[in-house]
């Protein structure tokens, strides 16, 4: 589970640690969004800022990227499938496959934004504790009727909870019967059925025993939470990141 | 303080969890509850908090009944389960420590001040940042101790305590469950490796297929314990007084 950090909240002392939740849920929405519309330039404001807090996050860079790495095969089959499929002047041609110019530059541009959304979503989770989404989550949806703010912060809560126990079962799973000497059999459906039927039976059991633990100390959802404070660096930030997605979408 | 009166309960599969269980524990007791695997123990504990209701019987803690009383039931009887890590609710140790505090709807100072005082007590005071995962086996279980410590409870519930500790962890958390029941809290500790706590304790309890079958001073019950699959100390099989693993 210690090789899975990055997913989740760092403990360290930096300013965005101390920057407001809300803050930082709105700024990776203001990225977010206007990621999906800039194009180069606007690109390269939008990840200067990601970059910056990356940076202001004191996050470990090396180990960020080793972890990325089955999303970066992700991003290379995106992008080998834009390059290839979309129409165009072909660029490269090998037999019949061609590689045209447009797609090569679309394939670029979206893995550029998912790579965006993605890095900045993981210095909001490692730089913000769960309770403290929770919080700005229930702030945010308790002025919508209708919407149980308080059910939805929790439930947020206790994925963010969750991922890392769904992690260190898996990999408990995978040892075992790689111990079993599972790799023998290449059958991949096979090796899929028995990596998770116990893989989800265990992950049941540790559902129930942490709600267990959680109704033990007296769990309920009008429960005290941390106090959300934004100051004047707070809304600093906020404001930057807004002229920075403005100007993303602008140029 | 704790009475347990006729309590039954069966599981959804209609075996047996507890078969008319009576007993009353009075304030400031260590008590040991031992029994073979099934035997009911957990599903005793998990009755003194409301996490599991009778099917007949009643359970009253402090004179109210815990099923109508739930959450003070909670406060009041706190439990440390048997695996430590599936009860880490927390990002960093002190958030985990918090998470009680907050469900009693305290005060952010409040919250602040049990924390740093349940972490003082159980030595983990320099850890408060740490995330909780990255602690050895010993030190989640005092965690796990540092979470129940800071909703104040009196009497505080261990479930197999010592499972997948190594012998510097299960010291550690004997210390600990020592040091508390000498300041003044009601200790009940399920387990069946006796040999690692009877030394501290004062009652002997002892359960086979649901039912109470013994309770009393842990001298007289020792010798027969193997009956209901319980392995004795070896120091009373050796003919000696139980020792305790902290000399």
């Amino acid at each position: 589970m210690a090789e899975l950090t990055a997913f989740g909240y760092q403990p360290r002392q930096s300013f965005l640690h101390r920057c407001d939740a809300r803050v930082k849920i709105g700024s990776l929405l203001i990225v977010s969004s206007a990621g999906l519309y800039a194009r180069g330039w606007g690109l390269l404001v939008l990840t200067a800022a990601a970059g910056a807090a990356f940076l202001c996050g004191r996050q470990p860079l090396w180990r960020t990227l080793r972890e990325l790495r089955w999303f970066f095969i992700l991003l290379a089959a995106i992008l080998a499938s834009r390059a290839i499929f979309t129409p165009g002047r072909p660029l490269v041609q090998v037999f019949t496959v061609a590689v045209s110019s447009r797609g090569l530059v679309d394939g670029v541009l979206v893995c550029w934004r998912l790579l965006l959304i993605v890095l900045s979503a993981m210095v909001l989770a490692a730089t913000t504790r769960a309770s403290e989404i929770r919080a700005a989550v229930q702030w945010f949806f308790a002025p919508v009727p209708f919407v149980p703010e308080k059910r939805l912060g929790t439930m947020l809560g206790l994925l963010v909870r969750l991922i890392p126990l769904i992690f260190g079962r898996i990999s408990e799973v995978r040892c075992a019967q790689l111990a079993r000497c599972v790799d023998c059999r290449k059958n991949p459906i096979y090796r899929m059925r028995v990596l998770v039927v116990p893989l989800m039976e265990r992950l049941f059991d540790a559902a129930d025993e942490l709600v267990l633990a959680m109704t033990a100390r007296a769990y309920h959802e009008n429960r005290s939470g941390p106090l959300l404070q934004a100051g004047r660096s707070d809304w600093l930030v906020l404001s930057a990141i807004a002229a920075a997605g403005l100007v993303a979408v602008i140029v | 303080m704790i009475e347990v009166k006729q309590v039954s309960h069966r599981f959804g599969d209609g075996s047996t969890g507890l078969d008319g269980i009576s007993l009353r524990i009075a304030a400031g007791e260590f008590v040991v509850i031992a029994g073979a695997n099934g035997s009911g123990k957990t599903s005793l504990l998990r009755h003194l908090n409301g996490l599991l209701k009778p099917d007949r019987g009643s359970v009253w803690v402090d004179g109210l009944d815990v099923t109508r009383n739930l959450c003070t039931a909670r406060q009041r009887v706190g439990m440390v389960f048997q695996d430590a890590d599936s009860q880490i609710v927390g990002e960093t140790v002190a958030d985990d420590v918090a998470f009680g505090p907050q469900n009693l709807g305290l005060p952010p100072a409040e919250i602040e001040r049990r924390v740093a005082h349940a972490l003082a007590v159980v030595g983990l005071a320099g850890a408060s940042q740490k995330r909780p995962h990255l602690l050895s086996g010993g030190e989640k279980r005092r965690l796990a101790i540092a979470g129940i410590l800071a909703m104040q409870p009196k009497v505080i519930a261990f479930d197999e305590p010592f499972s997948n500790l190594d012998y510097g962890g299960v010291r550690q958390v004997l210390a600990e469950i020592v040091r508390l029941h000498t300041k003044g809290h009601t200790i009940l500790v399920a387990t069946h490796e006796l040999e690692k706590v009877i030394a501290h304790a004062g009652r002997l309890i002892i359960l086979q297929n649901g039912r109470l079958v013994h309770d009393g001073r842990p001298q007289e019950l020792l010798p027969i314990v193997e009956r209901y699959g319980i392995r004795q100390p070896w120091t009373v099989r050796m003919g000696k007084k139980v020792d305790s693993w902290l000399n």
